[in-house]
């Protein structure tokens, strides 16, 4: 596939069928195509330099144009999210030095500030008619950015060093990637799928590609819908669904996922978090037509790098921990089981490390990630994914959990430590371990804290710290203070028995006497 | 399921809501995935106390949950459930 195969295919679909619809807006092939190519022209005309283009849009047609745009003029985009503060966004702006930026009218009011820096700024009116610039772009005499017209998108996660950390993704990976989810997991003309992803998670690049690649519609997941979506998925008459296992878990949560009621539904795709077989199960009966795919795969990996097929029976080969397989690795690509042989560990488990044409080789800053990557003897370089998983006896993977701190919140990674400096830069006389908890009162992001002296920061002191540096979903849902850390044999900090300690001492049924012994106080 | 007026369903969802969010002062028409520390996950718990507490089912096949995510939203579903259950 050449770097402008999907602005080519954009113009081999049936202009009239429809490519995008986004709330009321619906978007023809002919409409996406046209807007492509007038963003395309404004690009190439203007003196806006090298380097990548960052979009600063919500999903819709407008961003679906700029991505076919960009990667038809062999450029790198960087999305941003209106939802995340202005700081991180800078952040980001700064390290990939883009050549522009396209905004659209909806998003231009809430990013002003963020988007207050030098670079050119492209703006695309709310009916997708016109664009303007916001900011013209100057003469530049030589590209400022780091990254290199190899690079089809730049992804930044949270990272250790209290900072996002850039995943460059190779155009020959996504290109890898494409050619197995195109034959495997493809659409056609006709088909309805589902865009719930929001562009900074890399999982939106499937629904994109996939979607226009294939001329089917793409339908954007309103972000009230996405917590609960069987109505969306009704009403719209999704064919083709994809999210985190949490959407499906949310409405099995509920009850609602009863026998048979997403009947139109032909496929469904999982990835980004553990998915219990339970829900599969119930997600299976519900949507009796479809098939279920779990997908497994880190952002350094472009996009998914397995897959397993849920079949019809659970059996006792493939239920492991009640967690359904992360099945095997695509074709082309190759990963392995890291194993320590440490005294009482399985044999067959281990990190599983991957390497192949959709494996980074490397962060966008060389400071991130040296431990990340490692070769083995015969010189091959394989990227250390930090998640544990064992090999069945059918060759299966089966993931077990991660070999560090690292937390996964609705599907996004969160490093403790990046939450935990957050706090600390706003409150230094206290120090705080930031857990995730599945039962008792507090569930998702719990930041439990304990303060030396001074004034006790309030629950919402802490949360509006965070917030003003770190997205949404790295601010903890509650905050906990303790009178002092569990530490382990060592006289470190025991986390795990953090996590345990808010999750078993403070459930809501502890009385209230155990709950102050404690829980100092976790309100404004 | 007792009668209960308008009023007294939006003080039972006000004390659910508050036994579960940060925020000392909370509008009822805010959203609450935006303006609580409440995730959806979070949400979600909340909707399920809900319905403990009322006893009643939510059809969140037929729904749109983004008309649940507000104290007054909740307040007129309810409502309306109420009104349905005791016929009228």
């Amino acid at each position: 596939m050449r770097p402008d195969a999907l602005i080519d295919l954009l113009a081999r679909h049936r202009p009239n069928d429809r490519a995008v619809e986004a709330g009321q807006q619906q978007t023809s092939y002919k409409q996406l195509l046209d807007l492509t190519r007038a963003i395309q022209e404004q690009i190439t005309r203007s003196s806006a330099g090298a380097g990548p283009i960052v979009i600063a849009d919500d999903p819709g047609a407008g961003a679906c144009a700029i991505i076919a745009a960009a990667q038809a003029l062999g450029r790198a985009y960087v999305p941003l999210s209106a939802s995340h503060p202005a700081t991180r966004i800078q952040q980001i702006l700064a390290a990939v030095e883009p050549a522009l930026i396209v905004q659209s009218d909806q998003t231009a009011s809430p990013m002003a500030e963020a988007l207050s820096g030098p670079y050119p700024l492209l703006t695309i009116s709310r009916q997708l008619d016109n664009l303007s610039w916001a900011r013209s772009p100057e003469p530049v005499a030589d590209s400022a950015s780091p990254i290199g017209s190899d690079i089809a998108y730049v992804m930044f996660t949270s990272g250790t060093t209290g900072r996002p950390k850039g995943v460059p993704v190779r155009r020959e990976s996504l290109m890898a990637y494409l050619g197995v989810a195109t034959k495997r997991f493809g659409v056609r003309p006709g088909d309805r799928a589902s865009h719930f992803f929001e562009l900074t998670f890399d999982l939106s690049v499937h629904d994109i590609f996939v979607t226009l690649l294939g001329g089917g519609t793409l339908v954007v997941v309103p972000a009230g819908q996405r917590m609960l979506p069987a109505r969306f998925i009704r009403e719209k008459e999704i064919s083709h669904w994809f999210s985190v296992p949490s959407a499906a878990e949310s409405l099995h949560r509920v009850g609602a996922l009863r026998p048979e009621i997403f009947p139109q539904l032909r496929q469904t795709l999982f990835c980004g978090e553990p998915l219990r077989w339970p829900v599969a199960e119930a997600w299976q009966s519900a949507a009796p037509n479809s098939r279920v795919i779990n997908l497994y795969g880190p952002t350094e990996a472009t996009i998914a790098i397995s897959y397993y097929a849920v079949p019809g029976l659970r059996s006792r080969s493939n239920d492991l921990y009640g967690i359904v397989p992360i099945g095997q690795v695509f074709e082309g690509q190759h990963g392995r089981v890291f194993s320590r042989h440490e005294a009482g560990e399985r044999p067959n488990r281990g990190e599983l490390w991957l390497s192949g044409s959709q494996v980074i080789s490397g962060y966008l800053d060389s400071g991130d990630g040296h431990d990340a990557f490692a070769s083995d003897s015969d010189g091959v370089a394989w990227y250390r994914t930090g998640d544990a998983v064992e090999r069945g006896g059918d060759g299966l993977l089966h993931f077990v959990g991660r070999i560090d701190h690292q937390l996964k919140i609705a599907g996004y990674r969160v490093e403790p430590v990046e939450v935990e400096d957050a706090i600390h830069r706003a409150f230094p006389a206290c120090r705080s371990i930031v857990v995730r908890c599945d039962r008792g009162k507090h569930r998702g992001l719990v930041a439990a804290i304990v303060c030396e002296e001074g004034d006790r920061p309030t629950a919402s002191a802490v949360r509006e710290a965070c917030a003003s540096s770190l997205p949404p979903y790295m601010i903890p849902a509650h905050v906990v203070e303790l009178v002092s850390w569990p530490v382990n044999a060592n006289g470190k900090i025991d986390r795990a028995a953090v996590r345990r300690q808010l999750e078993e001492h403070i459930g809501p049924d502890e009385s209230r006497n155990t709950e102050q012994s404690h829980e100092k106080s976790n309100r404004a | 399921m007792k009668n209960q007026t308008e009023h007294e369903i939006r003080g039972t969802v006000r004390r659910i809501v508050a036994e579960r969010v940060d925020e000392v002062s909370l509008d009822d028409s805010a959203s609450l995935l935006e303006w609580t520390n409440l995730d959806s996950l979070g949400v979600v718990e909340l909707l399920v106390a809900i319905e403990e507490e009322f006893s009643i089912n939510i059809d969140f096949v037929m729904i749109d949950p983004g008309s649940l995510l507000s104290i007054s939203g909740l307040t007129r579903h309810l409502s309306l459930l109420m009104d349905d259950s005791n016929g009228g």
